[in-house]
């Protein structure tokens, strides 16, 4: 009899503890949202402002995974890529359902993922998605063992990975992983890739080795290539030409001609900004230039060096696009159709002639028709033998 | 109509428990450090919040504790910047499995809200916002009491916040005075 007293008694204590806890919740006001959980709508840092986002090819915003990337945050890279687990952003669900980042890293993550899947609806559109596969791989707060000017205030893509690596950012302006821009600047690298250094290295690589010391393709290493051959000359051209095309591609995606000010503001890489001509590369570096320049520094030289003529190349596509009737989206498209072929054209001169950085002007603007102002834009740029050669049409 | 069901039961058990003539309170502060997953999965993030409690008990071997905890975040990467808090409420019934006057050990269980204000700021622009989370959670512990009015506790948990979908572990340390 007892023991069912007792039995009785503590029945009734649960059911006082666990009605009090109800209780508890229900003056909290706030019961209602035990079953609730983030929707498709973001709070993030968009084009330099504060605004809601809706991605939606996320299966679960607290992974970030989906068809158009996977992101890793602070993740160690291996040969066979990024490891470990996607990032899992913290967050927090707003009354309406939105949810907030609750940290800066939580927030680069989720915007690197909506910047992506812009990307991948940009491809799509124009049919560009079939170049490269899906989903992209991005590293956000990337540790790498290298030279501070490649560890911090940069991004890279690693051709042999197909995956891009935004490493930290120092500087006090937008943090590169939530610049648009340079996010598409470095998508357009795996676009190049596809179209022009893998076939080409393909196209050459029975009279070279594939992979050097440093296990890149032949054509994009900079740091062992022959100074005095035109091969190891002309990675520093396709370089440039890989970095201008990466530029212009950015700024059709991003709609803007200023990808990188936000970040950093002393670079001068705004496309509408002043056009001059093409260098040319063996004058450039002739051997009176190379007399009393070590090395290293001179590598250094070259490499700023197609920069700079990468942006000149980006500037002449951004002017030529202006008041063009098939806009910048029009010129895009056709870019990389005609990138397609220029292995098949360079290939058999690669190892003996050194290209010229306007080289590959002719051969992306081949069919495309040119207005006045491109005209004008081609004149300040490129020399006049190859107006005459190859714009024949901007005479008239 | 959720929150009417919740009242009425509630409502009735504590006409219950103001009959009752046998009770105790304790109220203290406490220390909690949680070990959660960080934006990367692979790598833990610990953290040290503070925390204060009312603990009632009526019916030995049960109690109910309220607990109110606080955190605060800022982090930031060139010039943007989120400054979040977080309110955290929690009530948790106990199940002791001695009187407290010895070493009691217990098990635990509760449920709660996690109330969020996140301030983000990049330059001109702003934002400030408010959210919410539920949370549940399940812990074993032990508590001791010196001199018939101070409460000395240690627990260990397994906390779920449906807005994280991990599970945080959590060490509590407890110290209170019984009233």
């Amino acid at each position: 009899m007892q023991s069912i007293i007792y039995r009785r008694h503590g029945l009734q204590n649960i059911m006082r503890l666990i009605s009090s806890t109800l209780l508890f919740l229900s003056l909290c006001g706030c019961a209602g949202s035990l079953t609730g959980e983030c929707g498709d709508k973001f709070i993030l840092l968009w084009n330099g402002e504060f605004r809601e986002v809706q991605v939606t090819t996320l299966a679960s915003p607290y992974e970030l995974r989906g068809a158009a990337a996977e992101i890793y945050y602070n993740a160690p890279i291996r040969y066979e890529g990024y490891t470990g687990r996607v990032a899992r952003p913290k967050l927090s669900r707003t009354g309406d359902g939105v949810c907030v980042p609750l940290d800066v890293n939580s927030s680069m993550a989720l915007t690197v993922y909506a910047q992506f899947e812009r990307i991948y609806e940009f491809d799509r559109r124009h049919g560009f998605h079939q170049n490269i596969s899906w989903p992209r791989k991005v590293g956000i707060e990337i540790n790498l063992s290298a030279t501070p000017d490649i560890r911090f205030n940069n991004a890279h893509y690693f051709s042999l990975l197909d995956v891009i690596a935004v490493v930290p950012y120092t500087q006090s302006g937008l943090p590169l992983a939530v610049n648009g821009g340079v996010l598409a600047h470095e998508h357009a690298h795996a676009h190049f890739q596809s179209l022009v250094i893998t076939p080409m290295n393909r196209l050459i690589r029975g009279r070279q080795p594939y992979v050097r010391p440093s296990l890149k393709p032949v054509i994009e290493d900079l740091e062992n290539s022959n100074l005095d051959s035109p091969a190891g000359l002309n990675n520093f051209v396709i370089r440039s030409w890989n970095e201008g095309f990466a530029d212009f591609y950015a700024s059709v995606f991003q709609k803007t001609s200023d990808l990188f000010s936000d970040s950093f503001p002393h670079v001068d890489r705004d496309l509408s900004g002043r056009l001059r001509p093409f260098k040319s590369l063996p004058g450039h570096l002739g051997p009176t230039q190379m007399e009393g320049v070590n090395e290293t520094t001179l590598r250094r030289r070259m490499r700023d060096s197609s920069y700079d003529e990468g942006t000149i190349l980006a500037r002449l596509l951004y002017h030529i696009s202006i008041d063009h009737p098939k806009g910048a989206e029009g010129l895009l498209k056709h870019v990389l159709d005609r990138l397609k072929d220029i292995p098949n054209i360079l290939a058999d001169d690669y190892y003996t002639r050194v290209f010229a950085y306007e080289d590959i002007v002719p051969l992306v603007l081949d069919g495309f028709e040119i207005t006045k102002f491109g005209c004008a834009a081609l004149e300040q740029t490129v020399s006049a033998e190859m107006m005459a050669r190859s714009f024949s049409q901007c005479g008239n | 109509m959720w929150k009417l069901i919740l009242f009425i039961p509630a409502f009735l058990s504590s006409q219950v428990l103001a009959a009752s003539a046998e009770r105790d309170w304790g109220i203290g502060a406490g220390i909690e450090a949680r070990a959660r997953q960080d934006v990367n999965p692979e790598y833990v993030e610990s953290r040290a919040l503070p925390q204060v409690f009312a603990q009632y008990r009526r019916y030995w071997p049960w109690a109910v504790t309220l607990e109110a905890g606080y955190e605060r975040m800022d982090s930031s990467s060139g010039g943007f910047t989120i400054n979040s808090e977080s309110y955290i409420l929690s009530a948790w019934a106990r199940h002791e499995f001695a009187r407290r006057l010895h070493l009691s050990p217990y098990v635990s269980a509760g449920l709660g809200m996690q109330f969020d204000r996140i301030h983000a700021k990049f330059r001109n622009a702003s934002t400030d916002r408010t959210g919410r989370s539920g949370l549940m959670g399940m812990g074993v512990g032990v508590a001791h009491m010196f001199e018939k009015w101070v409460l000395m506790e240690a627990e260990a948990r397994g906390l779920a916040n449906e807005d994280r979908k991990d599970i945080s572990f959590v060490a509590v340390l407890r110290l209170g005075v019984v009233l």
